[in-house]
């Protein structure tokens, strides 16, 4: 059932009837038609990181910060959907508990199989949000990959959450995700083993120049938890990371396109079936139609 | 179709919830799960703001000829009477004219095969399309049964 974009909706929206904004942002993300929005100046954060690292929960109590300082806050969260079904189980609105549910906006979102398909679809919603005045708006994604960090990327800041003893450090570390956060937010300083993990976090940075800085919180318990909200708010967005963040988004965008593409799946059949090499299966799809 | 799958009042016992949120999903659809002990009003909230349009309440406390009519009319009295409800969990026969009468579409008790909600979400869909009465506040006599 698409729905087309309304102008009474919208009104509606502005008003703070939230089941016009579900629907707002329910034809953004399937890619309805929208009008141009007049961007009002949000703060836009990408929080990323690996299963159980304490993302919802650490998103919950800042929210929580925020709102009691009478901001609105909108959390977009990402969770993958399921390859075989294409359905998802969306669970992070369980977690939320510290924040007031009619201060925060909570909406789960399926990432539809691609992260390239669904950043398009987030920044949509996202522009939606900006067009209505939200003061923050928050995209959680799991994981700790290029994919992940792709939807993340379509913020202006992006924060990586880690936890102690995961070993995912090593990880982000060789998949040269730490580099590109703004912010490393290590989670669960009230478990032992904490404070090593964020010194290895730290070692893992101390040779690149214009480092993340690692920050010590506690979601669970609230401590360190003033030092992050500062920290967030004095984050300059940095040429470099936002250069290499704007490459991982394109990619993930460019890579949906390909797989869009009519050639895509006999390339793979070919590819599978050892008929082809992977250069000439690359070429099947890129070059088929004559154009990218 | 976005289904909220929701544990309503002091019950604490999801097992079942999140067994029926998985066979949902794997059945191809978004299914939201709300974590456990939610006011009939909490529901109703995550309903909207997560545009779902299916609602299901797994209850097991034995609270359901209250907390099932109070979701029911909390979404009517919210202008969301399309929304589709249906029930799991331990209701006795007895109950159930009273809760279906309320809007529930569906009641699944113990030994309900993981197809048969799937089936039902298949034939609401439908009916929707259709223009027939689905929703919690669009009346009619449809059930599954």
């Amino acid at each position: 059932m698409a729905m087309n974009f309304s102008e009474t909706l919208f009104d509606s929206a502005i008003g703070g009837d939230r089941r016009a904004l579900a629907k707002l942002l329910t034809i953004a993300e399937e890619g309805g038609s929208m009008r141009a929005y007049d961007k009002k100046s949000s703060w836009i954060l990408g929080v990323t990181g690996p299963p159980g690292a304490g993302k919802s929960t650490l998103i919950d109590r800042l929210a929580s910060n925020w709102s009691e300082k009478g901001e609105s806050i909108a959390i977009l969260a990402v969770d993958p959907s399921s390859p075989v079904s294409g359905g998802a189980l969306l669970g992070d609105r369980a977690r939320m508990v510290f924040s007031d549910p009619s201060k925060v906006y909570f909406r789960s979102v399926s990432s539809r199989g691609s992260s390239g398909g669904i950043s398009n679809g987030v920044r949509r919603m996202v522009e939606v949000l900006q067009g209505l005045g939200w003061d923050r708006i928050l995209i959680e994604t799991v994981g700790a990959g290029q994919g992940e960090f792709a939807i993340a990327s379509v913020a202006d800041r992006v924060m990586l959450v880690e936890g102690p003893d995961r070993g995912d450090i090593i990880q982000a570390e060789k998949a040269g995700i730490l580099e590109i956060a703004d912010i490393i937010a290590c989670n669960k300083s009230d478990l032992p083993g904490s404070q090593e993990s964020a010194n290895s976090i730290k070692e893992g940075l101390s040779f690149s120049e214009g480092a993340p800085e690692v920050i010590s919180v506690s979601a669970l318990k609230g401590s360190g938890l003033d030092d992050l909200v500062d920290r967030l708010d004095q984050i300059t967005p940095n040429p470099d990371r936002l250069l290499m963040r704007s490459a991982i988004l394109l990619d993930s965008i460019l890579a949906d396109r390909m797989r869009r593409r009519p050639s895509y799946e006999g390339a793979m059949q070919a590819m599978a079936s050892r008929t082809i090499k992977p250069d000439e299966a690359a070429d099947m799809v890129e070059f088929d139609d004559g154009r990218i | 179709m976005r289904i909220i799958i929701a544990k309503a009042g002091l019950d604490g016992h999801d097992r079942g919830a999140k067994i029926i949120a998985r066979a949902l999903r794997d059945g191809g659809h978004e299914v939201i799960y709300t974590g456990l002990r939610r006011t009939p009003e909490q529901i109703v909230s995550i309903t909207r703001d997560e545009d779902a349009s299916a609602i299901g309440i797994s209850t097991l406390s034995g609270a359901h000829s209250r907390l099932l009519p109070m979701i029911c009319k909390i979404l009517k009295e919210a202008d969301m009477g399309d929304i589709v409800v249906f029930a799991g969990g331990i209701i006795p026969d007895p109950d159930r004219d009273e809760i279906y009468n309320a809007g529930v579409r569906a009641i699944f008790g113990p030994g309900t095969s993981m197809s048969e909600p799937i089936r039902f979400l298949e034939e609401a869909q439908l009916r929707r399309e259709e223009g027939k009465p689905t929703g919690v506040g669009e009346g009619g006599e449809w059930r599954w049964q």
